[in-house]
């Protein structure tokens, strides 16, 4: 039975059940034996000896038979557990002395262990697993009966493809320009709107209420209002623009405009989130600062040069870093607003089309591969780069 | 700077002699500082809130009504009377009284399940120690910047496989890759301002840990868990990506984000659109107003991913 899998398959297969045995072993030590570690290393046998062994004789034969053994596993060890917290006793031979530093230990893993079995399922696993599609000639209408862990078709044909693709060079440059001017008019903003709000005024805590919408609001209903806004038929900047002599244009469709409405949106929703940390961190400059630089008879864009804007360096770093990561891979705006038409096409976008227009799940994964990396390559120089600033 | 001071010092000489002094720099810019000020509290002001007015005012009017008066900023009282028309046509014909559910459902488990995960995970991060602790910090800091596109396709194609591709736990697993990192990041931030004297201290008088996460840390932490247990909702009621991938063949369990979405590529009039926005837009709008005391602070202790 086993011999039809690949060996990739295997050791997922085996890692698979290793949790799902493991879980329930390491709980059932965890409360009754006080011996978490050795709970989970026989949880782990336990969960690939029975699924193995089921498969192997073929009791698991298809999804819904793996997920059963699974739960009567967990059952299993639930009634084990309430046994022996009747019976006081647990398996004695496992029990040892443990200091203090190990009982912590123990603590922590058993509070990590649902969250990084979550984690590792929806994060890392996908991650891997996006590696090994990018890596194979799979398309959506295979979808029902691919097999999920093989190497055997291994191809480097999708990769080709998505770097050889006519548009490939463009979109990625242009996904860079949004990105950074997107990214500099959002903190920009920010900035500005902090030292706007900073001091005290009447209505002070509305504006700062107000200033958060574009960020909260769901982007559905956002991008909506602002297609009306800028509709060339009935838009209210259009009939403004009309009034003052000027020209009607569809703006988010016209080639001429698009790009720059897709940056000005990024501005306009992000700015609250820069703007929130820029206005925290300038509330805990110290008072005395100003007040030395105004006896020294620092003037007030001379306190903002010199003390004000320096003092927010380190945040400004922080929030480039943070809005520059989350913009290049950000879909849903763009997608949204124009969808990728009239020269605003960004990676996600086409890797979005690859999987549902060219039906191509091999170089939509390759294309995810390709801004993943381009993404880690940015973000290490810059944390180089920033970090000898730093020095 | 010195050449400043002594120009004021002679200044302040000066004045006790008329003619007037010529105005000094500070003065002068404070002025323009001024100026600006309110031109920008003016100019960001009508940026943000105006678009939400706006959507609010077209959702009651009617697309006629519209392409005649494109800049009439107030709707008529006739319009205001039957403001309700527009709502019920959304909520009835188009049923987003059906995705209003879906969307409520879906968030507060989500909701609840990252609270139950990431409040332990975080307390053992900041602070148990652990030989894998850095390893597990930076894991939180990597998983919480990684593209969701990423995550998106293989998830799409296991769940596809399993035959569970639009199902409500696949829905909730699949949300919490968003809000579950951020969740985790947004506490640990947290937890590491609480000191931890006071829970020393009730260690020493012999209490378990687990009491000390219940009794001490937890009631210390409820503005942190209340913005988390918020962000997590708006991000969870907002998504999009994930409800476009994976839900789009099967409407009976669309959310408010797709089935909004989807009306818009509809022969539908535009101003019905607005109406849907305001739908999905007003429960975020006022959740916000009712604790924006936690939020913006949380918002700094950990940000949203978005």
């Amino acid at each position: 039975m086993l011999a039809t899998f690949s060996l990739l398959e295997v050791v997922i297969y085996a890692i698979v059940w290793a949790f799902i045995g493991g879980l329930p072993g390491f709980y059932l030590f965890a409360t009754i034996d006080r011996n978490p570690r050795v709970g989970a290393r026989l949880g782990v046998l336990v969960g690939v000896g029975v699924g193995f062994g089921a498969t192997l004789i073929g009791l698991i034969d298809s999804t819904d038979a793996a997920v059963n053994a699974a739960l009567l596993l967990w059952i299993a060890a639930l009634v084990a557990a309430l046994v022996m917290s009747f019976t006081h006793r647990g398996f004695g031979q496992y029990s040892r002395t443990t200091t203090l530093r190990q009982t912590v230990a123990d603590l922590a893993y058993g509070l990590l262990l649902p969250t990084f079995i979550i984690v590792i399922a929806i994060v890392v696993f996908p991650m891997i697993w996006n590696l090994v599609l990018s890596f194979r000639p799979v398309r959506l209408r295979d979808l029902p009966d691919l097999r999920l862990f093989s190497l055997e078709d291994f191809t480097l044909r999708n990769y080709e493809r998505v770097l050889n693709a006519r548009d490939f060079w463009p979109t990625l440059w242009r996904t860079f320009v949004y990105t950074i001017l997107g990214t500099f008019l959002a903190i920009l903003l920010g900035l500005i709107a902090a030292l706007v709000v900073k001091d005290s005024f009447r209505g002070r805590n509305i504006v700062r209420g107000f200033l958060l919408f574009p960020y909260i609001a769901p982007i559905v209903s956002v991008v909506l209002v602002w297609k009306m806004l800028f509709n060339a038929q009935f838009g209210l900047v259009n009939e403004i623009v009309a009034g003052l002599g000027g020209q009607r244009i569809d703006y988010l469709t016209a080639p001429a405009t698009a790009f720059t409405m897709i940056v000005l949106f990024q501005g306009w929703r992000y700015f609250p989130f820069a703007f929130l940390f820029i206005l925290a961190r300038i509330q805990a400059i110290p008072e005395d600062m100003y007040e030395a630089a105004k006896v020294d008879g620092a003037a007030p864009s001379q306190r903002l040069w010199y003390i004000t804007l320096p003092q927010l360096q380190a945040v400004f770093g922080t929030l480039f870093l943070l809005r520059f990561i989350w913009t290049f891979n950000k879909f849903d705006d763009v997608f949204l607003l124009t969808g990728g038409a009239s020269n605003t096409k960004l990676i996600t976008i086409e890797i979005f089309n690859q999987l549902f227009s060219s039906r191509n799940i091999g170089t939509a994964a390759a294309l995810a591969v390709v801004l993943a990396l381009v993404l880690a390559v940015v973000v290490s120089v810059y944390f180089r780069w920033f970090l000898v600033e730093e020095r | 700077m010195a050449t400043t001071q002594t120009r004021e010092q002679t200044r302040g000489v000066a004045t006790t002699a008329p003619p007037r002094p010529p105005r000094s720099r500070e003065e002068i810019e404070t002025v323009i500082a001024r100026v600006l000020k309110w031109f920008f509290i003016i100019f960001f002001v009508i940026t943000t809130a105006f678009p939400f007015y706006w959507m609010l005012t077209l959702s009651v009017r009617d697309m006629g009504d519209v392409l005649l008066n494109p800049t009439r900023l107030f709707p008529t009282l006739d319009q205001l009377a039957n403001f309700w028309e527009p709502y019920q046509a959304v909520l009835v014909d188009f049923n987003f009284s059906l995705y209003i559910g879906n969307s409520l459902a879906l968030s507060v488990v989500v909701v609840l399940l990252t609270l139950l995960l990431a409040i332990p995970g975080a307390y053992a991060v900041t602070r148990l120690d652990f030989r894998l602790k850095a390893a597990m910090s930076w894991g939180i800091l990597l998983v919480y910047m990684f593209p969701a596109i990423v995550i998106g396709i293989p998830l799409f194609v296991v769940f596809s496989q399993l035959g569970a591709r639009g199902s409500f736990p696949t829905m909730v697993i699949v949300y919490m890759s968003g809000t579950l990192p951020v969740a985790l990041y947004m506490l640990r931030s947290y937890f590491q301002t609480i000191p931890a004297e006071l829970e020393e201290a009730a260690l020493i008088d012999g209490m378990t840990r687990i009491n000390t996460i219940w009794r001490i840390v937890l009631p210390l932490s409820i503005p942190a868990v209340a913005s988390v247990a918020l962000y997590t909702f708006m991000i969870a009621w907002n998504e999009f990506l994930f409800a476009i991938l994976f839900l789009t063949d099967s409407p009976l369990s669309w959310t408010l984000p797709l089935g909004l979405r989807q009306l818009d590529s509809q022969e539908v009039p535009r101003t019905m659109l607005m109406a849907g926005s305001v739908i999905i837009t007003v429960p975020v709008i006022v959740l916000f107003f009712f604790f924006e005391r936690f939020l913006t602070r949380g918002l700094t202790a950990g940000a949203v991913k978005g």
